[in-house]
């Protein structure tokens, strides 16, 4: 995913911690946009068959975008917004207990 | 204190509810669960009109209307929460439950009005749950929020306005749309036609979608595609589907569907509110009266929520529901109501007959997309079509006994993705019409609540 066009940036670009890695996020854009242009491959695997998922409908109806984000599971990416230094993990299956206590 | 009224939803119809309630002076709270207000339509558009502003871009006549209304209800004092999910409306509609900044709440307003738009209709087909696969209203929420478009080789797939405007949308900003691939046939445009006269009423809507039809048509757009198959092992590699008596294939590697639009109606359905199936459009819709009021007193619906009529006509409807609400609470005399309330009746009355045409053309194709055998139907717990005839041959004869014996709609997306699908493959397979198809109860909480939030609740009167 990229803007082909060139036109001038309104959003102020912000670092968000994906999988471990620095990606360049833009302030205020929906999490899964974010993740989508950097990793658009997949964002998460069925808790029943383990088959690769991404986001699918981007407004908060279909659940495909589940991630933990800042230690939280089970957050639809989509419907968050990216702030200054977010942490972002795949959710693969269900969530995990171990993860996040909130 | 206790609120008046509490709007669902910050789309065209509930700005529109908003600022009428409180022009009349009413006490009113907006929850929306976007960061902000917009809806669908205008998604994100106050950002949108800062990008167009400093890149001297064009803003459409639409837009700019949308851009207006929002900056109107900006400079209201209504109180307006963004990204607050409402998990829950008891039976009867009297307790709203949501979520905003982590915490959960529960009010008790006077009045609802419920304004969470239109969803697109979740269609199966083989391969739709491959990474690369979305909605075109996907798409165009990229573009609205984050100005990114999807890399590659783009096809999209389906019928209806939305998807033509999805397929402008894309072109103008740069996307590579390899092929717009079009159940609609003219057989469609032929039976339509005989809606043509009353489309006549609103010339405006006939003339633009006229202009999106011209617009889009070129030599990358195919008619009356059936037969559609989405490839791919871990990623979209290419779409296949059958026009005329040829089978061909696309390389692509994004697919972008839409099969016209449908009532978001969770939130009426959690109420108890009394609903109908139209089975021309092929979908449920809460019962309404005149007023926008549902079968639960106070309970109003208004915009595509109750109805696909558009955003136009949502204004229209988010308007009408204020009146009785403000009737009941002596904020307005009968004849202002009356006077109101009619005018609002007759223009909302012009929308429908104009609405008929382009539903016509735009009929889902869903006897020809109806899932079989492998394609997966509920895609949170990995349900096929097979698996679902299974279980109506084992006995479920409705969509609650279904969920029961195969899990679909057990899932995080409450059926929201399977419902329908589901209900036609009953349907078929019961010989009965879908509107006889005994839906699944849907169930609190409709968003992610932690155990946690559940026990912290805290409820306001």
């Amino acid at each position: 995913m990229s803007a082909q066009r060139e036109s001038i940036e309104i959003f102020r670009t912000v670092p968000l911690c994906f999988q471990g890695d620095m990606i360049t996020a833009k302030e205020g854009e929906p999490v899964a946009a974010a993740i989508l242009a950097t990793h658009p491959d997949f964002t998460g695997k069925s808790p029943v068959s383990g088959r690769r998922r991404s986001p699918y409908c981007m407004m908060g109806l279909c659940f495909e975008c589940l991630m933990e984000i800042d230690g939280i599971p089970n957050q639809r990416a989509c419907v968050a917004s990216v702030r200054m230094n977010m942490t972002v993990r795949k959710q693969i299956g269900t969530r995990s207990f171990s993860a996040g206590s909130k | 204190m206790s609120w008046d009224v509490v709007v669902i939803g910050a789309g065209p119809a509930g700005l529109a509810a908003a600022l009428q309630a409180g022009e009349f002076g009413l006490s009113v709270l907006v929850l929306d669960e976007q960061p902000a207000p917009g809806g669908q339509r205008f998604r994100a558009i106050e950002a949108f009109e800062q990008r167009c502003l400093v890149n001297q871009a064009h803003l459409s006549n639409e837009d700019n209307h949308g851009a207006t209304l929002t900056r109107a209800f900006r400079r209201s004092d209504i109180t307006c929460l963004s990204q607050a999910s409402v998990w829950d409306v008891s039976p009867g509609g009297r307790q709203i439950s949501y979520l905003h900044q982590g915490r959960s709440y529960s009010i008790r307003p006077k009045a609802i009005i419920v304004a969470t738009g239109a969803i697109e209709r979740p269609t199966p087909i083989p391969g739709w749950t491959l990474p690369g696969v979305m909605t075109a209203g996907a798409a165009q929420i990229l573009l609205r929020t984050s100005g990114r478009i999807p890399e590659g080789r783009i096809v999209l797939l389906g019928c209806g306005p939305l998807l033509l405007l999805a397929a402008q949308q894309l072109r103008d900003a740069g996307a590579n749309v390899v092929a717009l691939l079009q159940t609609t046939s003219l057989a469609d445009f032929a039976r339509a036609s005989l809606h043509l006269p009353s489309a006549m009423w609103a010339p405006k809507l006939l003339l633009d979608g006229l202009k999106l039809f011209a617009r889009t048509a070129s030599n990358r757009t195919v008619s009356s595609v059936r037969g559609v198959k989405i490839l791919g092992e871990n990623q979209v590699r290419s779409v296949e589907y059958v026009a005329g008596s040829q089978s061909e294939t696309f390389d692509c590697d994004v697919v972008l569907l839409h099969f016209g639009l449908i009532p978001n109606i969770q939130i009426p359905r959690l109420a108890g509110a009394e609903l109908k199936w139209d089975d021309e459009l092929k979908f449920w819709q809460p019962v309404t009266d005149d007023w926008q009021e549902s079968s639960i007193e106070n309970l109003m619906i208004a915009g595509d929520s109750g109805g696909i009529l558009g955003a136009e006509a949502a204004e229209i409807s988010g308007k009408l529901a204020v009146l009785k609400i403000a009737r009941r609470l002596d904020a307005i005399s009968e004849s202002t109501l009356e006077k109101i309330g009619r005018n609002l009746q007759r223009e909302r009355h012009r929308y429908a007959m104009a609405r008929a045409f382009m539903d016509a053309i735009y009929r889902p194709p869903l006897d020809r997309f109806l899932p079989i055998a492998d394609t997966v139907v509920c895609r949170c717990e990995e349900v096929t079509a097979k698996m679902i005839e299974a279980g109506v041959a084992n006995g479920a004869d409705g969509t609650r006994r279904l969920k029961a014996r195969v899990r679909a709609g057990m899932g995080p997306c409450r059926g929201q993705m399977c419902s329908m699908a589901t209900a036609a493959i009953l349907s078929k397979k019961l010989g009965i019409g879908a509107g006889d198809i005994e839906l699944a109860t849907v169930r609190p909480p409709i968003r992610p609540l932690t155990i946690g939030q559940l026990a912290e609740n805290a409820l306001e009167d």
